[in-house]
């Protein structure tokens, strides 16, 4: 992905492909993104989105692979808003806030064995 | 007689046993049970009204109405059960009325025995026995909320005692006796406080008491509250009655266990099992289990940032165009964009738009795009109910195929993937197609090193070229 002197500062991607690589899917694993809901699946006063986990993006769909955190359910969507800046399954600990409390059940949302690819889909 | 009270009590507090005491008592009462299975019996009749209306020539000898003899007298004998007071000043106690109902049966044994002494009202209880009738009775009325439990419990807990079922702590007895879900163990509850002390008579006559109840998991979603603790116990019960009441479901008993279902969607809540004649049900140990609540990281940034949301809160989640207005405007207002309001998501997200792809294949057969269409209402002459559609992406050039069946989607693209190596000495790279089952050749595509890329779930904007094409037709 990265311009080395090797390839006379062209990229493997470049390379390959002769295009630059497309960075705009990527988003901050693990971050927070609301995905809207299914329109088909959805009554008049039920929630426009649910929020979720970003984990992944799944081969050949132009989408992202998404943790419900509400239902533990995964999902691959396109309407995605991304908050790259909040992580829901970070450890307190981990935060400024240093607020001790062990009782805070730290669930690793990577243990599905998703296909998570490196490289976005092009379109 | 004395059983035909016993009878009473019984059907007031399901089934308690009073010990030796009232052992003692039945041994001395003969044949008085069938006297209160007849006081209510009045003949055919369901009521007085169906024969004995306008009867002026009966005259009851007890209360001096009309239309019935002694011998059906409510008055003497007690009423029935449906039977509905005209005079809503007619507030019989039930307790008195059941001391009057035995007292009457005494009287209708005399009235048996000597048909003379009709209006004799002889009590043939020995004052001590009446005492003792009305102490019960009080200690009926003060055990307002006694736990019962079958009669035959105290037979197994001799038999089973060490068994695996009593000493397993997750094993929960169905009883339709008890009036409350008692539990053995502090470990299975998921929280419990202190009460007023319950009273709880055993069925030797002993009495507990309960100071602790709390609550029990008996599924993951189910939770049994107001469990009363009781550490004598060997075992625990669950009330059927209560269980019945709190959950809204049904149970049904057959010969292998006991199923509890959901009343209205008849969702499983658990099953019990038949073991030595008791339905067990057990509950794996939920406390472990619990799911607390996840502290999000990202609300303890909200509480730092509380003020700067605030004002997006106070002007009715407006968006973060108008806030930025305002802040020109008015300077004091302070928003930040990066706090996260998750009303407004739920209340207001949109799908995202549409923009238009400029992404073109450099080549024929780089890109295809597939689609099915059908089944038509109508078949073709032939009998196709489906057609599929290829559509190349750099030429635009459209393939047509007439199917009878979903399954032949396969069989065509092998023989379209085959066609272009030959006819066009290239191969395909990528298919693009919707969700369908019918695309999901994993196999076929992996041995041509073929992507196969599909559109999101109910987006068929990401499939446009193909659909476009299906507008045409």
């Amino acid at each position: 992905m990265l311009r080395t002197p090797v390839l006379n500062d062209f990229s493997s991607h470049e390379m390959l492909y002769k295009t630059t690589a497309d960075f705009n899917q990527l988003k901050v694993f693990g971050s927070l993104c609301y995905s809207s809901t299914l329109s088909t699946n959805r009554k008049k006063f039920d929630p426009r989105a649910s929020k979720c986990v970003f984990i992944g993006f799944k081969r050949g769909t132009k989408g992202y692979v998404l943790l419900n955190i509400q239902s533990r359910e995964i999902f691959v969507s396109r309407d995605v808003v991304f908050y790259e800046h909040i992580f829901p399954y970070q450890r307190v600990e981990d935060t400024s806030n240093k607020i001790d409390s062990p009782n805070i059940v730290h669930q690793n949302p990577f243990i599905e064995d998703q296909p998570i690819l490196d490289q976005p889909v092009l379109s | 007689m004395i059983e035909s009270f016993l009878h009473e009590v019984t059907s007031l507090q399901e089934r308690q046993i009073f010990g030796d005491q009232s052992k003692a008592m039945i041994t001395t009462s003969g044949g008085g049970y069938k006297n209160s299975a007849t006081t209510y019996d009045r003949g055919s009749g369901y009521g007085r009204g169906s024969h004995g209306k306008g009867n002026i020539s009966k005259v009851c000898s007890h209360c001096g109405r009309t239309g019935y003899t002694i011998d059906t007298c409510y008055k003497k004998h007690g009423f029935p059960p449906h039977f509905k007071f005209k005079n809503q000043n007619h507030d019989q106690n039930h307790v008195n009325a059941v001391s009057q109902n035995a007292y009457s049966n005494n009287d209708k044994q005399n009235h048996e025995g000597s048909k003379a002494e009709i209006q004799s009202q002889q009590i043939s209880f020995t004052p001590e026995q009446y005492q003792t009738l009305l102490a019960l009775l009080q200690q009926s009325k003060s055990n307002g909320n006694v736990s019962n439990q079958v009669s035959v419990i105290p037979s197994n807990t001799t038999t089973h005692t060490g068994n695996k079922f009593i000493s397993s702590f997750s094993s929960w007895i169905l009883d339709s006796g008890a009036t409350d879900h008692i539990c053995s163990s502090l470990t299975h509850f998921t929280s419990y406080h202190q009460i007023n002390p319950i009273s709880v008579k055993l069925p030797n006559g002993n009495q507990v008491i309960a100071n602790y109840s709390g609550s029990v998991f008996i599924n993951q979603d189910h939770v049994l509250d107001n469990v009363l603790y009781i550490p004598n116990f060997t075992f625990n019960l669950l009330s059927v009655a209560k269980l019945i009441y709190a959950l809204s479901c049904v149970i049904t008993f057959d010969s292998n266990g006991c199923h509890i279902q959901d009343k209205n969607s008849l969702k499983m809540i658990g099953s019990a099992e038949m073991q030595d004649r008791l339905y067990i049900l057990r509950v794996p140990s939920y406390q472990k289990l619990q799911i607390k609540p996840i502290q999000f990281t990202h609300t303890v940034n909200f509480t730092a940032s509380d003020l700067e949301i605030l004002w997006h809160f106070r002007l009715g989640y407006v968006s973060n165009k108008c806030i930025d207005v305002i802040k020109n405007r008015f300077p004091f207002v302070k928003c930040s964009k990066f706090c996260v309001c998750d009303v407004c998501h739920f209340a207001k997200q949109k799908r995202l738009p549409f923009p238009l792809s400029t992404s073109k294949s450099k080549k024929c057969f780089d890109l295809i795009h597939v689609d099915l269409w059908g089944p038509y209402s109508i078949p073709s002459i032939h009998g196709h109910k489906y057609f599929l559609t290829i559509v190349d992406d750099y030429s635009r050039y459209t393939w047509i195929f007439l199917l009878k069946q979903k399954y032949e989607v396969v069989k065509i693209l092998e023989i379209f993937v085959n066609f272009v190596q030959t006819q066009f000495e290239t191969t395909i790279k990528a298919i693009r197609s919707d969700n369908g089952t019918e695309f999901f050749m994993t196999n076929f595509f992996a041995n041509k090193g073929i992507i196969h890329q599909t559109s999101c779930v109910n987006t068929p904007q990401q499939n446009s070229i193909v659909e476009g094409n299906m507008v045409i037709y």
